[in-house]
């Protein structure tokens, strides 16, 4: 469908003991953007609930924003969805899920 | 209840330096962030440069005469000889970690010409910002009395008549609020850009420090000082806010290009400074000479170098940005890109003295939350080495005020979580007209953009005061939060407006006192500066209404040769 952007958001609270679920959101796009603009969307827009990190160092390195998407794990501020398109977005480090998308990041490197 | 000697807030460049050094002396230390280390706050943004001393022809005495010069000779001078003296061996302890510099072929210091400087002096750390971070993350490790708590935000400094002994923290991984103890706290939070709709920071850099230390009692000096950077992309939406620098977009040395505004045209020559590019770029767009979305052009399409030797240039200087914008589908050396002035760094903040040390005994500053260094206008490459120079002065400060003190107190902070609890608690209520926090930053944004950005005018700066004053009682009690307990982005943000829209009223009362125009606070209704030994901070406590102006410190060991 052109002019929709379909995300499939997996969510989770692990630490609620509540098992992982699929959300489905379509946001109106007429131009394609970032992982990470379209879950500032959902975020303002549809699901003040969904958990995920703002934070973009603008030059690609940090790793704040690392998703799996479609089963390949991306940077979301350097990643383009397109109008028309369906993707899923899983947390990229399931196992050090906080909440969502929203990972802990290991203080020791070598050991992630 | 966690307890430690030093309490480090913020985790950036400065708060990493701070904790790192406090631990090297023996003290329990604590750094607590409000993300993952190295992957929030600014200093993971920040360029390459780092301002020190390296070649045999420069000198301290240059780079000092050269910050106070760029900074409109409203910097504290005995901080800007701290930073010039030991910027050098900063240098060198960054180098202990594993931190590279770039260097020529024969091991020398390959450092840059950056404006506002006598001689090149700008020195590039591989990786930026990020590599600082990395290294100083990696150094960390080698302490074992250094723990690092990560999405954790503060939210009190924990007084007991009127001296810390600790903080409340909300913990985002739990979403419950919790106390530490300590005995001296270092504030390392970064700067309060966010009060601006159009910034280059972190999404995260509130000033929560700045409003921590207010709170605690302290001084703070200069707020109305806000850097603004002239060329950060402004269209497409999904790269605005990247920052591309002019600096070398202007050097024929580096990249060979212009500045172009509407209508293609060039409108700057030579490398001016920061407040000075920002004054002549932005009459261009008030004289209806702007690009499409309101700012200029960047023009390397037609760089006095060939696309072979540009292509190396970007590769070389900003590789970064460079494939960064090129994969978002802006290749430089294609097309022009769009980019405006963006609120870039707080001059303003804490007031510090040359240990570091806050008004408040046991209570210290380093880095963009303190706020008298830099003075009306910042050089590139002082922002790093402030955080390494006096990273490590208040983690040696911090740790000596420590060592003297006693135990620390049975406190009561159960009320003060308590107080917290409620105030939550209200923001959870259900009510009529209610607001999402992040649409009542958006408002404050805009009206601190519009009234108190690149240009100033006491009838709309005052309109402003009224406005946020406003806010305090009729905007934020408002606000309705999503109920989600772990990780509640929402009640970050609402906690973040409380410090927000009290940093504005302090910031707009400071730009309504500074009747003058100096640096990046530029007066419409006052257009001229006043004469350097008349020049004054601006400064503000809690409990005193007003702002009043204190003298500039000048330092006898280097005499200004104007």
């Amino acid at each position: 469908m052109e002019g929709v952007i379909e995300i499939k958001v997996k969510r989770s609270q692990a630490m609620a003991g509540v098992s992982a679920w699929v959300q489905t959101y379509a946001i109106p796009a007429d131009r394609r953007m970032t992982v990470l603009e379209a879950l500032g969307k959902i975020y303002r827009q549809k699901d003040a609930s969904l958990a995920f990190r703002r934070y973009r160092c603008g030059r690609r390195l940090c790793r704040s924003c690392e998703v799996m998407l479609d089963g390949k794990r991306v940077r979301g501020c350097a990643t383009l969805l397109h109008p028309g398109g369906s993707y899923l977005l899983e947390p990229a480090y399931p196992e050090k899920t906080i909440r969502d998308l929203v990972g802990e990041f290991n203080l020791h490197p070598e050991n992630s | 209840m966690l307890e430690c000697d030093v309490l480090v807030i913020g985790g950036g460049g400065a708060g990493m330096r701070a904790a790192i050094e406090a631990a090297r002396l023996g003290c329990e230390v604590i750094l607590a962030d409000k993300g993952p280390v190295g992957r929030s706050g600014t200093t993971p943004m920040a360029m390459e440069a780092f301002q020190a001393v390296c070649l045999p022809e420069d000198s301290k005495e240059l780079h000092f005469q050269d910050t106070v010069e760029g900074g409109r000779f409203l910097n504290d001078e005995k901080l800007v000889a701290v930073l010039v003296e030991r910027a050098p061996e900063a240098v060198k302890d960054l180098e202990r970690f594993g931190i590279r510099f770039k260097k020529k072929d024969d091991g020398r210091y390959d450092p840059m010409h950056h404006a506002g400087q006598t001689l090149p002096r700008t020195l590039f750390i591989q990786g930026g910002g990020y590599g600082l971070m990395m290294g100083l993350l990696k150094e960390s490790r080698r302490h074992r009395n250094l723990t690092i708590l990560q999405d954790v935000m503060a939210i009190k400094i924990w007084l007991e008549e009127g001296v810390p002994w600790g903080a409340i923290f909300l913990d985002l991984k739990d979403g419950e609020l919790k106390a530490m103890k300590c005995k001296a706290v270092v504030l390392a939070t970064g700067g309060y850009q966010e009060l601006w709709s159009m910034n280059d920071a972190a999404c995260t850099a509130c000033g929560d420090g700045v409003f921590l230390a207010y709170g605690a009692g302290a001084e703070l000096v200069d707020l109305e000082m806000m850097q603004f950077y002239p060329t950060v992309v402004i269209h497409p939406p999904s790269v605005k806010g990247t920052l591309f620098q002019y600096e070398l977009v202007l050097d024929p040395e580096a990249f060979a290009g212009k500045l172009l505004n509407g209508r293609m045209q060039p409108f700057i020559e030579g490398q001016p400074v920061r407040d000075k590019i920002i004054q002549l770029l932005w009459k261009e767009v008030r004289a209806g000479r702007g690009s499409e979305h309101g700012g200029v052009y960047i023009d390397l399409v037609h760089s006095s170098k060939g696309r072979q030797e540009l292509t190396e240039a970007l590769e070389k200087w900003q590789p970064n940005q460079f494939h960064y914008l090129k994969d978002m589908g802006l290749d430089l050396r294609d097309s022009l890109i769009e980019v405006g002035p963006h609120a870039h760094f707080a001059l303003g903040g804490i007031h510090i003295d040359e240990s570091a040390a806050t008004t408040v005994p046991g209570l210290f500053a380093a880095g963009e939350a303190a706020g008298n260094l830099h003075g009306a206008n910042r050089l590139s490459g002082n922002a790093l080495a402030e955080t390494q120079v006096f990273g490590t002065l208040t983690g040696s400060s911090a740790a000596a005020f420590a060592r003297k003190r006693r135990a620390c107190p049975s406190g009561k902070f159960e009320n003060e979580i308590e107080e917290v609890k409620e105030k939550i608690g209200q923001w959870h209520k259900p009510k009529k007209d209610s607001l999402r926090p992040f649409q009542v930053r958006q408002q404050l944004q805009e009206l601190m953009w519009e009234k108190a950005g690149i240009e100033r005018r006491e009838e709309g700066l005052g309109q402003a005061l009224g406005v946020v004053e406003g806010f305090k009682s009729d905007v934020l009690p408002r606000m309705k939060l999503n109920p989600e307990k772990i990780y509640p982005l929402e009640l970050q943000e609402a906690l973040e407006m409380e410090m927000m829209v009290s940093l504005s009223t302090l910031v707009l009362k400071s730009a309504l006192h500074r009747r003058e125009s100096r640096g990046h606070h530029f007066r419409q209704d006052f257009p001229g500066a006043k004469a350097r030994e008349k020049v004054q901070h601006t400064a503000v406590r809690q409990g005193i209404p007003e702002p009043w102006g204190i003298p500039v410190p000048r330092e006898e060991a280097y005499p200004w040769k104007g």
